[in-house]
């Protein structure tokens, strides 16, 4: 922890933080917690995620086309 | 385990067959496995419980090792429940069901992942697959339904009657666990989704992960509700980016 204090900021691919958010269960089937696979688990209908996970993307580029967008398209750190 | 974990599927809803060819799985045809062969199994009942989807859509290529493990199997599951080995986790003697990677599961996380984190990663246990075919005519489920645990879960809670309003039930009951978004968070509506090779890392073993788990890791979707004093948006998409409390830069443009 005291390595991610010396993070420059704006550089969350560095942190640990996040990946602890895959520790925490997000869904739960009756009382059975279920874990989000790396802190999201979009195979769900609905997921809350922090809000920095959550990218805008343009009106016009289609849902099917932008679900192909994935690790090598690093969205949120190629902005 | 609760009450309703233990729910299970009877042999006339999602029955049990042998695999008797490798080649592409027809389209009635779904291939699952399991951590470990649950005991007091009767013949003929599976519990979706455990169910993981390995290969469920047409054309999806099965192994011919996957077929024999599924053989093998699906024939200890119809064997009589007095069968000593059902009784137990399997042991080494039946190891011709384990699939060869699973002693990789329970291997210590990789490094690189962090050492602080190997509590709460989970070993995987021994998997098991088997076969299910769905009866022909079974339309009270769509295919693309079959994916996601959370969507399996719905139709183990509508198992007794297929054609009943028990899976609406069941949806009303998963919405009251509705929880968020909390500050700095966003509910979002999937609105399609992408299956990465991560997702299949994390179903094999390859990459450890906290199990019972929903994979996914990105998908493009409507966001249904922001937290107070967060940047509106309509159209996102997610991203495993998992939120370091210290990023700097603003979600939309």
């Amino acid at each position: 922890m005291r390595r991610l204090r010396r993070l420059p900021e704006g550089q969350p691919q560095l942190c640990l933080l996040g990946l602890a958010a895959s520790a925490v269960p997000h869904f739960k089937q009756g009382d059975q917690p279920l874990f989000a696979f790396a802190g999201t688990g979009t195979f769900a209908e609905e997921v809350v995620v922090s809000s920095q996970a959550a990218i805008k993307i343009p009106d016009d580029v289609p849902f099917d086309v932008a679900s192909l967008i994935g690790c090598g398209v690093t969205t949120e750190w190629a902005r | 385990m609760q009450t309703s974990a233990k729910r299970r599927v009877r042999h006339e809803h999602l029955g049990l067959t042998v695999v008797d060819d490798v080649g592409d799985l027809g389209a009635d045809e779904v291939v699952v496995d399991r951590h470990e062969v649950p005991t007091g199994l009767e013949g003929g009942e599976v519990e979706l419980e455990h169910r993981r989807a390995v290969g469920e859509h047409h054309g999806d290529r099965v192994t011919r090792l996957q077929a024999e493990r599924a053989q093998a199997c699906t024939s200890r599951l119809a064997s009589p429940r007095s069968s000593p080995e059902l009784t137990s986790r399997p042991s080494g003697s039946t190891s011709a069901v384990y699939v060869g990677s699973s002693r990789a599961m329970a291997q210590k996380p990789r490094s690189g992942i962090g050492a602080d984190t190997s509590g709460w990663l989970r070993p995987r246990r021994e998997r098991v697959l088997i076969t299910l075919r769905r009866s022909a005519g079974h339309g009270d489920v769509r295919r693309r339904e079959e994916t996601g645990v959370e969507r399996t879960r719905e139709r183990c809670d509508a198992s007794g009657s297929p054609a009943s309003g028990g899976r609406r039930e069941a949806r009303s009951s998963r919405r009251r666990h509705r929880g968020g978004p909390g500050p700095g968070q966003v509910r979002v509506r999937i609105a399609a989704t992408g299956v990465c090779h991560s997702d299949l890392s994390g179903m094999n073993g390859t990459i450890p992960i906290a199990v019972p788990a929903v994979l996914g890791t990105k998908a493009p979707a409507r966001s249904s509700a922001w937290a107070p004093a967060s940047p509106a948006s309509r159209k996102a998409i997610t991203s495993s980016s998992r939120g370091c409390p210290r990023a700097a830069t603003a979600p939309t443009a």
